[in-house]
């Protein structure tokens, strides 16, 4: 048998290779000459450095392929960070079709700061986390307009990290979770947007930051064209601003972390956001009342492939409005992500009933078998199902869920403890007030 | 209403509408020429190779179909394949390139996973020598250029 002549067009053998970890593409390079070559470009593609030595490339390999590295990772094996060499410096400096830049736990100082702004101006999607930036270098000089996403995640060394996004004017998606400097970045940033720095900026996720409801509500006006919002809240002025949005939005996320106690977001507001948002695929909301969005208005976000929200039921309500809810969520038929959240746990002991009054008494989605939820057989993409407050769930509701979604993948939920079924593959995952959560996959005969 | 395609080696096979929209080339050409009788070319397929190709088109007429995923993160593509398409995929070598072939100027995305994969499999974890052996490919490099191929990629072997 000779070699099939299709292994010797390139097209298919890159369709094969395609699927494979880099550390058997590189042995692939060891095949033949046409191998080598053909696959050359794709092996190299990416490279991670910052790692032992005996697990990265040496950097005069590295130079030797350096026309073919367009992304770069760095990052150290050691949880204590690390700083390169200026050897290895050099080399990436000398990476010039580089196109994606992730640096983790890195520390820069004075000295070395100007091979990381080389970088940047270089790079069109940049990713940083826990990096430590002592000192600007010649930042001020820099314009980094290739840039077009940017993740700046978990400042270290209290750096500003406005001052490296002001120098990207082509910004078209920015996450920044975390600013451990509060007060004066993001002022800076609301103004800078203001202004209109980011002409292009569509996408932005400031999941973990509290800002006020007047600079977010600034900021979604200054954005011309928003898809992605998140924040950790939103308040009714951020909420009007965001409704200029509702016709571009694909993505929602409102964290109500519960131990914010004073939360303004209303059921009113997700109510509006379901039945307005018609592109919308991810939706993530605190808890909320069922009966605050189940208006008369039909639901217009029928592209949802993930929803999370904590619904709940005020008392004796949960008979009556847990199948409206379900004939609801039975017309998004895209979803694959259904997510009923996890029960609030009461962190503030001092005042346990603050978060009481947030998410009302009453109680969580049942989906035992009997109470409406068949009509969520529509969902036949659904693969996870994340629910809560089941107290007692039988051999029927297991069966009755693998039948109902033939891909599901993962149900996870909790049971109370006397409920601890030898039957089901449980694993606990934390004991609080006597009641046992537990996160169980449901097993396929 | 079926569809009439025809192989390269001149064979017309008669398919229902909804399997044959599983190539998104065929899709497209419906719906630029608009519902007819005439059969469609497809000069890059053989009928031995389009038989197949409708058969599994037919066993997967009822998925969702798969779109194109912009971040083509590997991470989320999945080396398993269900036991029917591991059954489908037991051919020789020969038949399972021409599939994949097919499969890319068909536009079947489903398919050219399944085959990409089945041959990715063969591949994974395996030393030069071995996927030289596997495929019958002759080693054209020096000792010297294969040496140094081997060192320059030390790093990444797994241990």
């Amino acid at each position: 048998m000779s070699t099939s002549p299709l292994l010797k067009t390139p097209e298919i053998l890159l369709l094969v290779v395609h699927f494979l970890p880099q550390s058997t593409l590189l042995s692939c390079t060891g095949v033949s000459k046409f191998w080598y070559q053909t696959l050359r470009p794709l092996a190299w593609q990416k490279i991670h450095l910052g790692i032992s030595v005996s697990r990265q490339p040496a950097l005069k390999t590295v130079l030797k392929h350096k026309n073919y590295v367009k992304s770069l990772h760095i990052s150290p094996t050691s949880a204590l960070g690390c700083s390169l060499t200026s050897q290895t410096w050099e080399v990436i400096t000398q990476l010039s079709e580089i196109k994606s830049l992730t640096i983790h736990k890195v520390s820069f100082e004075e000295d070395t700061v100007n091979f990381l702004w080389d970088l940047c101006e270089r790079v069109e999607r940049l990713d940083c986390s826990f990096v430590s930036i002592a000192g600007k270098g010649n930042l001020e000089s820099r314009s980094f307009s290739n840039i077009r996403k940017l993740r700046f995640d978990g400042d270290l060394a209290g750096f500003n990290q406005v001052h490296v996004m002001s120098r990207c004017p082509n910004l078209t998606s920015l996450v920044w979770p975390i600013g451990l400097v509060l007060g004066e970045p993001i002022d800076q940033f609301v103004q800078l947007a203001v202004r209109g720095t980011w002409p292009a900026l569509e996408s932005m996720s400031r999941a973990q930051f509290l800002a006020s409801d007047n600079d977010l509500a600034f900021l979604l006006k200054s954005l011309r064209q928003v898809t992605e919002w998140s924040a950790v809240d939103i308040g009714p002025k951020s909420f009007q601003a965001l409704q200029g949005h509702f016709a571009t939005l694909t993505a929602v996320g409102v964290s109500l972390s519960f131990s914010l106690l004073n939360s303004t977001a209303t059921a009113a507001m997700l109510q509006e956001i379901l039945t307005s948002c018609p592109l919308l695929e991810t939706l993530r909301w605190g808890s909320v009342n069922a009966d605050g969005i189940l208006g008369d208005q039909p639901w217009a976000c029928t592209r949802l492939r993930s929803l999370t929200m904590s619904v709940m039921f005020g008392q004796d309500e949960r008979d009556h409005l847990q199948p409206l809810l379900f004939e609801r969520l039975s017309k998004l038929t895209s979803l694959e992500n259904l997510d009923f959240g996890v029960m609030p746990i009461v962190l503030d002991t001092e005042h346990p009933t603050a978060v009481d009054n947030q998410i009302s008494s009453g109680s969580p989605v049942s989906i035992r078998m009997g109470r409406g939820i068949e009509k969520l057989a529509t969902l036949r993409s659904l693969c996870n199902i994340v629910f809560v407050g089941i107290t007692q769930i039988g051999k029927t509701d297991e069966e009755g869920m693998l039948e109902l979604w033939p891909n599901s993948e993962f149900i996870v939920g909790q049971v109370m403890d006397n409920e601890n079924d030898p039957l089901y593959d449980l694993g606990m995952l934390m004991a609080s007030g006597g009641v046992c959560y537990f996160r169980y996959r449901l097993r396929r005969a | 209403m079926p569809v009439v395609l025809t192989s390269s080696d001149s064979e017309t096979f008669t398919v229902d509408k909804e399997v044959a929209e599983r190539s998104i080339l065929i899709k497209n050409m419906i719906e630029d020429v608009g519902e007819s009788d005439s059969p469609i070319p497809l000069p890059n397929v053989s009928s031995a190779v389009l038989k197949k190709v409708i058969e599994f088109c037919d066993h997967h007429r009822n998925d969702p179909i798969q779109v194109q995923d912009e971040t083509d993160d590997p991470r989320k593509r999945s080396n398993d394949i269900e036991e029917w398409d591991m059954k489908f995929m037991q051919v020789d070598q020969e038949m399972l390139f021409e599939i994949i072939l097919a499969a890319n100027y068909l536009d079947i995305k489903t398919l050219l996973d399944v085959g990409c994969t089945t041959v990715a499999n063969l591949i994974k974890g395996k030393t030069p020598e071995e996927i030289r052996k596997l495929f019958n490919i002759v080693n054209d490099f020096t000792p010297e250029e294969e040496a140094q191929i081997k060192k320059e990629n030390e790093w990444a072997e797994d241990r």
